[in-house]
Formats: structure tokens, C-alpha cells, sequence
């Protein structure tokens, strides 16, 4: 299939061998990582579940003396912090299978319920199934935009995406709530593609971990503090909205940069393995940075090994991208990453650039344009500079 | 804790999650949970060169059995738990509750409680089970063959029948290598002297023929065996030679008998006619296709997928039993309850999946 090489890719084009050998050299790579798994992974997930329990009870402790400034900063962060691992390296990872060969039944992908909104059952759906198979796949890919933003050219640009940067900033606060509400897919009652009885019938579970989840931070733990319900209140509303900033930040950085690639939906014809994980490192990014990012990110600094390798547990791929370098410099592979300044800022940019209706082919059209003028008028040098030197002619 | 239970039980299934609950308790004391069974190891002594027992004393969630059933102990080695079943051979009036383990050689779990169990640890316990119990209705004579580490539901079943009917007529035939190999020798001898009724006979193979199993044996040492309600445990070469007999006889169904061991691979059987048990909804059927997902689909069967190729663990579900390999790596799995992607696995044996 030679639709896996987009033109403006900066990945060399495989030819269907190169990619059958690509693929073997990965599953290698999952085979050797795999059988090491032991007491270290098993040692470091339990330590993840600790710190993630210790750090909400001392957060939560610490709010019932929030009329305290330096309690309510304190109990805010160690709840904001609490609920981004709780989120992303425990319930992220555990619900991905990482840890069922442990055999223990708390840890166990299929029935393991997260501290967020959104069900388990829905996250296992729209994200273990529909977003991991179909990466970045156009019209099948939910996650592009999530029904809300236009992010690639090849996006149909329609004139509510005008307000694609305000949409995004409130994406980003309620990312919590939205993500719960992504499995009911609400841009289709505007497409007329769904029915409002088929949302209301989905909503029901939805609605039942929205009450529980509302009810623990707004009216359980307020309620026992008793006179100090308003410091708690509004800790556990920051802390949320600290979880939602972060985990919306990272996420982003993981499909929409600057050199990550969409795909049309025939990709998905007769996809070979090694095609597969050549449209997961076109489709994903990484974040240069340190083991706190990698802790504090759910190891989604290294979104390119996730997506190649699902299953295998977080903690293990900062050590696999060492050979899936290797292995993408050898076969001519672009491996997207940077720092996390420089690739938010690349996703920054997606949001405002198609917000207007630059499409696939305005944007070729726009290129020459550009490139025309350039050869007309010679790029010229900042303009204090010139004026300098106008004033001293 | 008992009285609080019924405001215990919902607080925990409609707030709080079970295991945060257990967490917290653990704090406190190790042996306190919410409903999962947990025992204390109270001694640890060796009955032979390579069977230890161990008594345990378990919390306020153990739940009674019947002499001659077994126990499941989950222990955790090398980062995940493995699960094997023991026969108890503690009384089940008992305040504490005992196994005999015989170190396997290659054995994973008896080996790790052999070398790294300790007087104080406290383990999880699982599901007691086993058919190997005594009706309600004593038989009037009854015959107990043992070989080795086998010997350990025999002797339950032993003395829970001469505390029902002290003068029961009872013959036991225990085979081990050794006189060294006796496990529980002492305690049935007791219970010889005790009972006039009890015939004790023990065989060595370390002493030739003479030792080992035959039909001439049998008759000269119990005439009457087929008028016997039998039970028997003990290796597979004992166990079949019995059972031949017994078939030959026609007397089958006055034979129980107790399998140790789990799941091994099936060399007998091809793989298109491995036997799968979907547990729940209650489904049997052969492995007609390549996977055990696409096999359970061609029988009718809707299990849950996803990605199909192994990637996203819709599919994930537990194999209750069985030996299956990952078509993917070509890993093999052979332990009881884990969890498997059915999408990718093939069965290796009969296999039972819980769905």
C-alpha cells in the first residue's frame, strides 16, 4: 500500500519489504521487552498506586486547613498532582492491559475504574479500541479535533471552526467533562447522523460517574469539613482544573504537532503490521525531557512507543526509544520529537492556522503565493534595522 | 466489623472501592480485609525430606470445607500472583487450617514456599474445591489408596471417616519410595492403634516389585476391594494402573479420584479438536479456527473484540484453565486464571475462559 507515504512526509518512502522488515524488527523489540517484565514493573506500579493514594490523602488533609493560604496551595497541588498520575501513569496504562500479566485483579485493564468523569468502559472504547487502531486515521480517529476543532488541512473547513482557539480553551478547562461526553459523539446530532433518544440512552452511565465523581469533590468532602467547605471547594475545583490543563497540554502534543501526519481511510485496507506501526510513528510525537516528565506525563512523553506498543507497561519506554531510534534512522524515518515549549507551540499554531480555511490545496496555493513574492521581493531585514540605516542615508 | 457488615457492604459497593478500603486496613493489620481471605503462617515443620507443613491460622472471612478438599493459595513471585491448589489436611473443625507441599523439581510455587515462606507471613487465600469428600452416608467399607505427596487428601478423608464411625472398616495402602518418604506415617499410625478397624499397609519402591502396584498386591492385601468405596490420589502411573483395574472390574463409579497438577499441553488431541468451555454463558465447543476468539465466533458464541490483531485488549478476558500460545510471539501460557487476549491465542489443551 503506497498510501502510507504522505508527499509532504519527511519520512523516506518503504518500499512493501523495507516495511515487513521495519515491523519484524519492532515486534522484536515488544518480544525481548515483554518477557523481562517482573517484580521491577510490578515494584514501580504499586509505588505508582501509593503515591497517587499518599498524595490525595495529604492534598485533601491539607485543604481542611485551607483558610490558610500555604495549606490551600499546598492541599491543591498535592491533590492537582494526585489526580494527573492517578489519570495518566496508573489509569491510563492499567486500563491499556500493561499490567494484566500480573494477575492482579486491582490492576486489570478490563475492569479497572479511573478517578475522572469519563467511564472506564467508554475510555476502553473510544481510546484503547477506536483511537489505538485507527491512529490518526481521517473520519475514523475521533481524537482529531474530537468533533470540535479543525486541526488538519484536509479537514472540510466549516465556518463554525472560526472559533477554533476559544474552542480549544474550553476543551481544554472542562477536559474532564468532554472527554466523558466524547463517546456520545455529539457533533453528529448536527449532522443529523445520530439521534437525540440514541444520546439520551448512552448518556445514562455517563450521567451515573458524572453525579459520583461531582458528589465527591463538591458536596462529600466540602460537606465533612464542615466549616472549612469553602477552602476544600474550591481546592478540589483547582486541582481538577490543574488535571485538566496538564493532561489536555500533553495529549495534544501527541498527535497534532507540527510534523505529525493524518491519513485517509484507505490505509486501513489490507494493512500489514509493519504498515501499522509505520502510521503510528507518522501520527505521533514525543517530548524531549526528564523523568518527571516522563512520570508526571504517564510516560506519554514517549507518545511514538505507546502507540507502537500499547500494552507493553510506560515505565519501559524511555529505555525501548533508545532502538526504536535506531531502527526509524536506518530505515529513513522522521522521529518527531522536541521540547515541550516547542512542540505546544507547534500545536498552538494548528489551532489558529485552521481556524481559518486553509485547506490542503489553499495551502499549496498559498506556498507558491509565498514563493513568488519572495523571488519579487527580496526578504527584507527586520524593520528597525532599516529604518537605521533610511535615517543614516 | 460483624455487625457493621450490612452498612460496611454498601458503603464499599457504591462509594468506595473495595481495595482502597484493604489498603487502609493494611495499615493497621494485614490480616484485616473487606472479604478477600487472608492467613497467617503460625509454623512451618518438615515431614520429609521434601514435603514441609504448613499451618495457617486465616481471618474472619474463611469459610468451612469438607474433609478432602482442597485450597488455592495466591502467591506472588517474580511480580505476579500464581495460584496453586492444596490439599487441607487439618480437620475442618479446626480453629487452623494446614497444608502439606511437596517441593516439585521445577516447581515455581512449592519451591518458592518451601525457601521463602516464614512463620508470621501472611498469604491470600482463594476458593476451596474438590469432589473428593465422603458422602453424607458413610459407606459400611471403604478403601484409601495414597502414592506419595497424594497422601494428603487420603488422610483428611481418613480421619474424618473414623470420626464419624469410630469401628469403620477401613483399608489404606499408602505407596511412597522410601520409609523415609512416610508423610503423615506417624499420625496414621496413632490412628491404627486408636482403631482396631484401620488396616494400614505401606509400600516402598525402593524395596523392588514388592512395592510397587499390582492386581495380586490388591488382592492379597484387600480380597474384598470390590466391595469398597475407594478413593485414590497420588502420580499418574499409580493413578492409571488403579483405575484400569477398577474399569476391568467394572466398579468405576465406586472410584473417586483426586488429580493433582494443572493444565499441560496436549499432544493427543489435534489442534482443530481442542476443547474450549466459555464458563459463563455456558458454551462448549471445538477449536475450528485459527484463534480461540474466531473458534468460539464460528460456534455461535458473540465474545467482545476490538482491533483483532492483539493491539487494544478488548478482547482481554480470563483463562480459567488451560494451556494456550500467543500467536503473535509464540509465548506459552499454562497457568490457571490469567488474563489472555483471545483474539491472538490458540489453545495448546482444553481450555476455559470465564465469559
Amino acid at each position: 500500500m503506497t498510501t502510507i507515504n504522505n508527499i509532504n512526509s519527511k519520512s523516506r518512502a518503504l518500499s512493501a519489504e523495507e516495511i515487513n522488515a521495519f515491523g519484524a524488527e519492532l515486534d522484536a523489540l515488544r518480544k525481548e521487552t515483554m518477557a523481562s517484565l517482573g517484580k521491577k514493573e510490578a515494584d514501580y506500579i504499586y509505588g505508582v498506586r501509593n503515591f497517587v493514594r499518599y498524595t490525595e490523602i495529604a492534598g485533601r488533609s491539607s485543604l481542611m486547613l485551607g483558610w490558610l493560604p500555604p495549606f490551600w496551595l499546598a492541599g491543591t497541588a498535592l491533590l492537582g498532582v494526585s489526580k494527573i498520575v492517578e489519570n495518566m501513569e496508573l489509569g491510563h496504562n492499567v486500563m491499556h492491559g500493561q499490567y494484566d500479566w500480573m494477575n492482579d485483579s486491582t490492576l486489570r485493564g478490563s475492569t479497572y475504574e479511573w478517578d475522572t468523569v469519563c467511564t472506564a468502559d467508554n475510555w476502553r472504547h473510544t481510546h484503547n479500541f477506536m483511537h489505538h487502531t485507527y491512529t490518526n486515521v481521517r473520519e475514523m480517529d475521533h481524537d482529531i479535533g474530537y468533533g470540535l476543532l479543525r486541526l488538519f488541512p484536509e479537514q472540510k473547513w466549516e465556518p463554525r471552526f472560526l472559533i477554533n482557539p476559544i474552542a480549544a480553551a474550553v476543551l481544554a478547562t472542562t477536559f474532564e467533562w468532554t472527554l466523558a461526553l466524547q463517546s456520545l459523539e455529539l457533533e453528529k446530532l448536527i449532522s443529523k447522523e445520530k439521534t437525540f433518544a440514541q444520546v439520551k440512552e448512552q448518556f445514562v452511565p455517563i450521567f451515573a460517574k458524572m453525579r459520583k465523581q461531582f458528589t465527591k469533590d463538591y458536596v462529600f468532602f466540602p460537606l465533612i469539613a464542615g466549616p472549612m467547605f469553602l477552602p476544600v471547594l474550591t481546592g478540589n475545583f483547582t486541582a481538577n482544573l490543574i488535571r485538566n490543563f496538564w493532561t489536555f497540554s500533553i495529549i495534544f502534543c501527541g498527535h497534532f504537532t507540527e510534523d505529525a501526519e493524518t491519513f485517509s481511510k484507505d490505509v486501513l485496507i489490507d494493512e500489514t503490521r509493519g504498515q501499522w506501526y509505520l502510521r503510528q510513528l507518522r501520527g505521533s510525537s514525543n517530548l524531549a525531557g526528564g523523568k518527571v516528565l516522563d512520570y508526571m506525563s504517564g510516560n506519554l512523553s514517549h507518545q511514538i512507543e505507546h502507540h507502537m506498543f500499547p500494552d507493553v507497561p510506560g515505565m519501559r519506554y524511555a529505555e525501548m526509544s533508545i532502538k526504536v531510534q535506531e531502527i526509524c534512522a536506518r530505515y529513513g524515518q522522521h522521529y518527531n520529537t522536541g521540547s515541550f515549549p516547542k512542540q505546544f507551540s507547534t500545536v498552538v499554531k494548528r489551532i489558529f492556522k485552521y481556524a481559518l480555511p486553509f485547506g490542503a490545496k489553499v495551502e499549496a496555493i498559498a506556498d507558491s503565493v509565498v514563493a513568488k513574492a519572495v523571488e519579487v521581493v527580496p526578504m527584507s531585514k527586520p524593520r528597525r534595522q532599516s529604518l537605521i540605516s533610511r535615517l543614516a542615508a | 466489623m460483624s455487625a457493621l457488615n450490612p452498612i460496611v457492604n454498601r458503603v464499599v459497593g457504591n462509594l468506595v472501592k473495595e481495595e482502597w478500603l484493604d489498603f487502609f486496613f493494611s495499615h493497621v493489620d494485614a490480616m484485616r480485609t473487606v472479604s478477600r481471605v487472608m492467613a497467617k503462617v503460625v509454623s512451618i515443620s518438615d515431614e520429609t525430606s521434601d514435603i514441609k507443613r504448613f499451618v495457617l491460622q486465616p481471618n474472619q472471612h474463611w469459610k468451612s470445607f469438607q474433609a478432602g478438599q482442597f485450597v488455592t493459595v495466591k502467591v506472588m513471585i517474580d511480580g505476579s500472583f500464581r495460584e496453586r491448589c492444596y490439599s487441607l489436611v487439618s480437620e475442618p473443625t479446626d480453629g487452623v487450617i494446614e497444608i502439606g507441599v511437596k517441593r516439585q523439581p521445577h516447581g515455581k510455587v512449592s519451591n518458592w514456599l518451601h525457601d521463602n515462606l516464614s512463620v508470621g507471613d501472611v498469604i491470600e487465600l482463594g476458593d476451596v474445591g474438590g469432589d473428593f469428600v465422603l458422602p453424607t452416608q458413610l459407606p459400611s467399607k471403604l478403601l484409601l489408596i495414597a502414592g506419595g505427596s497424594g497422601v494428603t487428601p487420603i488422610y483428611s478423608v481418613l480421619v474424618e471417616a473414623l470420626k464419624r464411625q469410630a469401628n469403620l472398616d477401613v483399608v489404606v495402602m499408602y505407596y511412597v519410595n522410601t520409609d523415609k518418604d512416610l508423610a503423615f506415617g506417624n499420625e496414621m499410625s496413632a490412628l491404627a492403634v486408636k482403631h482396631p478397624s484401620l488396616k494400614l499397609h505401606y509400600a516402598f519402591a525402593s524395596a523392588g516389585d514388592v512395592g510397587r502396584f499390582s492386581t495380586q498386591q490388591l488382592s492379597a492385601l484387600c480380597a474384598d476391594f470390590t466391595e469398597r468405596t475407594t478413593y485414590i490420589c497420588g502420580p499418574q502411573g499409580l493413578m492409571g494402573a488403579v483405575s484400569k483395574v477398577w474399569a476391568e472390574k467394572g466398579i468405576s463409579q465406586q472410584l473417586t479420584q483426586e488429580v493433582f497438577g494443572f493444565a499441560t499441553i496436549n499432544t493427543d488431541v489435534p489442534a482443530n479438536q481442542m476443547e474450549i468451555t466459555l464458563r459463563r454463558s455456558q458454551q462448549v465447543m471445538l477449536n475450528s479456527k485459527a484463534s480461540l476468539l474466531e473458534s468460539a465466533e464460528a460456534a455461535g458464541a458473540r465474545p467482545v473484540y476490538g482491533c483483532r490483531i492483539g493491539m487494544c485488549k478488548t478482547c482481554s478476558c480470563t483463562k480459567v484453565s488451560g494451556v494456550v500460545r500467543d500467536l503473535v510471539t509464540g509465548a506459552i501460557d499454562d497457568q490457571p486464571n490469567t488474563q489472555i487476549r483471545i483474539c491472538v491465542s490458540e489453545p495448546l489443551s482444553a481450555v476455559t475462559l470465564d465469559i
